[in-house]
């Protein structure tokens, strides 16, 4: 017994070359993992982004917007109603649409969305809500989504940016991000958004309840006593609804499934089989060792030293590799594609609970035999 | 050394034999070697189908050239170019006739449930020798003049049941569903509807002197490059004038490059690559270097280098061929369940099968020769440590 630790270490350090190409192995099974969940995760993500943004305790939306990206308005007596229930300190309106912005440079006109909202009480979490207040209180200015998609021109504060034939002065930054249909987004004040638009309807209501209301009791009343053309939800339930709406929309949401559900397989099976090789490649020598009298536990714990030592390092490996692929999918597609506590959790535990697996389905072999039989 | 030369091939059936010895090893060979075949199918048929749903709209149309804005980037890219050079192109010998396609982002709102969508609106001419897709065209002469519309069958369950003459809205405007036809843009919008231009610039609020992009037929027997060189001369620095491939390849291009799909779709391609060759490199040498001492003591017994290679060279192939056929047959599978559920046309072709055994079969061989590299280089008794 005294001793047996390290052994399962300078047995894997034995045959250099093999280590390498084995901690390579389980690190492209790793990546492969991470890349595909990364994907996903960065789509369903940048798809939901605006339920991440919402500051409010409850958000209501018309009843046929099944998902954030189908812009039905909201009637605005709605909003007014809601506000009037017990419980309901204040209802903020987010209106949303799509305007052609002009590049000055090529004289293209492309589309970008807009929001707009009340400067006094920014329902988002874009940016430092006093300034963007006190910005969008201004008439006729705008915001630009920093994090855009370098397509509509370079602007800079104080520039003058022509919105569907009418100018408009840009006051400033915020950080929202794309998703993968829209490229860029310009918020202004809901003033000067119904100026140019008069009648326009919501899209969306950020609802602030009462300090010490439920939000659960808040939203039954609320559903109670309206008509029943909208729809109330908490941010969170908004952000998963959108999150099994884009999984089930073909193809987009179906696709990168797919390529999830295959990449943690094919991962797993290969960090499985790699495991099974190195450990039946010295099943002699476990053999000698049990003739030899060591016990079944002590062989166990070399195995289960290999599979960890093997699974982490080849972790750290693909971890490394994953970032910088993860690195370059955010830069070139501008979308929020980032390592998560989650994904990483998930993946490190498959690989190891796969290498480990497979080492002790293979030490079974070493445990039944009779040392004599595997000459 | 004098090398023994037995049988010529003989080390087929030696390497059938030695795979052949145990089979669970022989089974979990296969799958190690299929896994990674079945991942670089998958990826490479759904990035081909994604490359070929891009042009599909441009595929329906039979055209010579293509004439676009200078800042033209993408189908649905907004950039636009004004009507009249379509008379200076015609003016241009060689050029039999012009053809003024037009497209714009919109949205659609069934009449029933009000439900609002994303739409691409297409707006075609009356000169229905260019369309080429069967369906479109026979749509196209049956469509009544006068906010008629056809969608396509593909979009989103959102568009409402699409029946003949029910009715929907376009950026607010009443329309009449006149016909079908099947094309499914998905990754640009919910879906598709197709209009007379007469009706476009109504419907997509735009000015009906601007175009999205033309096309063009030349006169039987006319030089394609000269027809383009004259042309660029004749037309002014706001358009450029593209062949069919050209324009269809730079389509295909950017949504690969630039488009966030497109992006993650290849990227999937690299990395299946990578993890592929890895894979294979990994469970082909471990089978080889299982056998490293039967391999040391024929070279032992003067069997040439050349033979002993030819045995790893021969079960690395028979493995590659023997997991590829299960793994394509997969592989066909999942994708006609993709292609069923998307309509994406990943569908198997004979390339896709050439590709990739064109990539697995090199890098089994490879695996193979580097593993037995030592045998080579080594003398026998030193591989019995």
């Amino acid at each position: 017994m005294i001793g047996g630790f390290g052994l399962g270490i300078r047995l894997l350090a034995f045959g250099r070359t093999r280590l390498l190409i084995a901690f390579s192995a389980i690190a492209v099974a790793v990546v492969i993992m991470f890349v595909q969940l990364g994907l996903l995760l960065g789509i369903l993500d940048s798809q939901a982004m605006i339920a991440n943004l919402v500051k409010g305790d409850l958000v209501v939306m018309s009843r046929s917007r099944t998902n954030l990206h189908k812009w039905n308005d909201l009637d605005r007596i709605r909003l007014s109603q809601i506000a009037s229930q017990p419980g309901v300190e204040r209802v903020i309106p987010v209106y949303q649409s799509t305007m052609g912005i002009l590049d000055p440079k090529d004289r293209v006109i492309r589309r970008i969305v807009i929001m707009a909202f009340p400067p006094s009480d920014v329902p988002l979490a874009i940016g430092d809500a006093d300034e963007i207040g006190r910005a969008l209180q201004l008439p006729d200015t705008v915001l630009y989504d920093r994090r855009s998609r370098p397509i509509f021109g370079a602007f800079d504060v104080g520039d003058d940016v022509e919105l569907d034939g009418a100018l408009y002065r840009v006051a400033g930054f915020v950080d929202i991000g794309p998703d993968i249909v829209n490229d860029g987004i310009m918020v202004m004040g809901d003033g000067t958004w119904l100026a140019g638009h008069p009648g326009a309807q919501p899209i969306m209501g950020a609802i602030r309840l009462t300090p010490g209301v439920a939000a659960e009791r808040a939203k039954e009343r609320i559903l109670a006593a309206l008509p029943d053309d909208i729809s109330v939800f908490t941010p969170q339930e908004v952000r998963s609804r959108e999150i099994s709406f884009t999984l089930r929309s073909a193809p987009i949401g179906l696709l990168f499934g797919i390529g999830m559900l295959s990449g943690l397989v094919i991962g797993s099976v290969t960090c499985y089989q790699i495991l099974f090789i190195e450990i039946m490649d010295r099943i002699k020598q476990y053999a000698m060792l049990k003739a030899m009298g060591f016990s079944d536990a002590f062989l166990r714990r070399i195995i289960l030293e290999q599979s960890i030592l093997l699974s982490c390092g080849g972790f750290a490996l693909g971890f490394v590799a994953a970032w910088a692929v993860y690195a370059y999918v955010a830069k070139a597609t501008f979308l929020a594609v980032q390592l998560s506590v989650f994904s990483t959790a998930l993946i490190l535990a498959l690989a190891t609970v796969m290498s480990v697996t497979a080492g002790l389905i293979a030490l079974r072999r070493v445990a039944a035999a009779d040392p004599a039989e595997l000459y | 050394m004098d090398a023994v030369e037995p049988r010529n091939w003989s080390c087929l059936f030696v390497a059938l034999a030695n795979l052949l010895q145990h089979r669970t090893r022989l089974f979990v060979a296969l799958i190690g070697t299929g896994v990674p075949i079945v991942l670089v199918c998958l990826q490479l048929a759904v990035l081909d189908a994604a490359r070929e749903e891009v042009t599909r709209l441009y595929n329906d149309f039979g055209f010579d050239l293509a004439l676009v804005p200078s800042a033209y980037q993408f189908l649905n890219g907004g950039a636009t170019f004004d009507r009249v050079r379509f008379t200076q192109a015609r003016a241009v010998d060689g050029v039999a006739a012009t053809f003024s396609l037009n497209v714009r982002a919109s949205n659609w709102t069934e009449d029933a449930t009000k439900r609002l969508s994303t739409l691409l609106l297409i707006g075609v001419d009356d000169d229905f020798s260019f369309v080429r897709d069967p369906e479109i065209r026979s749509g196209l002469q049956q469509l009544p003049t006068g906010r008629s519309v056809l969608v396509d069958d593909y979009s989103s369950s959102d568009y409402g049941p699409l029946a003949t003459g029910s009715a929907a809205a376009i950026s607010g405007e009443m329309v009449e569903i006149a016909g079908r036809f099947r094309l499914g843009l998905f990754f640009y919008a919910d879906g598709s509807a197709i209009v007379r231009n007469t009706d476009f610039a109504t419907l997509a609020k735009r000015d009906a002197r601007q175009t999205s992009v033309g096309l063009m037929r030349l006169e039987p027997g006319a030089n394609r490059a000269a027809v383009m060189d004259s042309l660029a001369r004749v037309l002014p620095a706001d358009v450029r004038v593209l062949t069919r491939d050209a324009f269809i390849d730079q389509e295909q291009a950017f949504f690969i490059s630039t488009k966030p799909i497109g992006i993650m779709l290849a990227i999937s391609v690299w990395i299946a690559f990578i993890a592929g060759s890895v894979i294979l490199l990994q469970v082909i040498s471990a089978d080889v270097i299982n056998r490293i001492k039967e391999f040391a003591t024929l070279k032992a017994m003067g069997f040439s280098p050349l033979y002993v290679f030819g045995i790893g060279a021969f079960e690395a192939a028979m493995l590659a061929f023997g997991a590829f056929v299960p793994a394509f047959l997969a592989a066909a599978i999942i994708l006609f369940g993709i292609e069923k559920a998307t309509h994406l046309p990943t569908v198997v072709t004979p390339r896709l099968a050439v590709t990739v055994l064109a990539i697995a079969l090199p890098m089994c061989l490879l695996s193979a020769v580097v593993a037995l590299r030592r045998i080579a280089r080594a003398a026998p008794a030193e591989l019995y440590r």
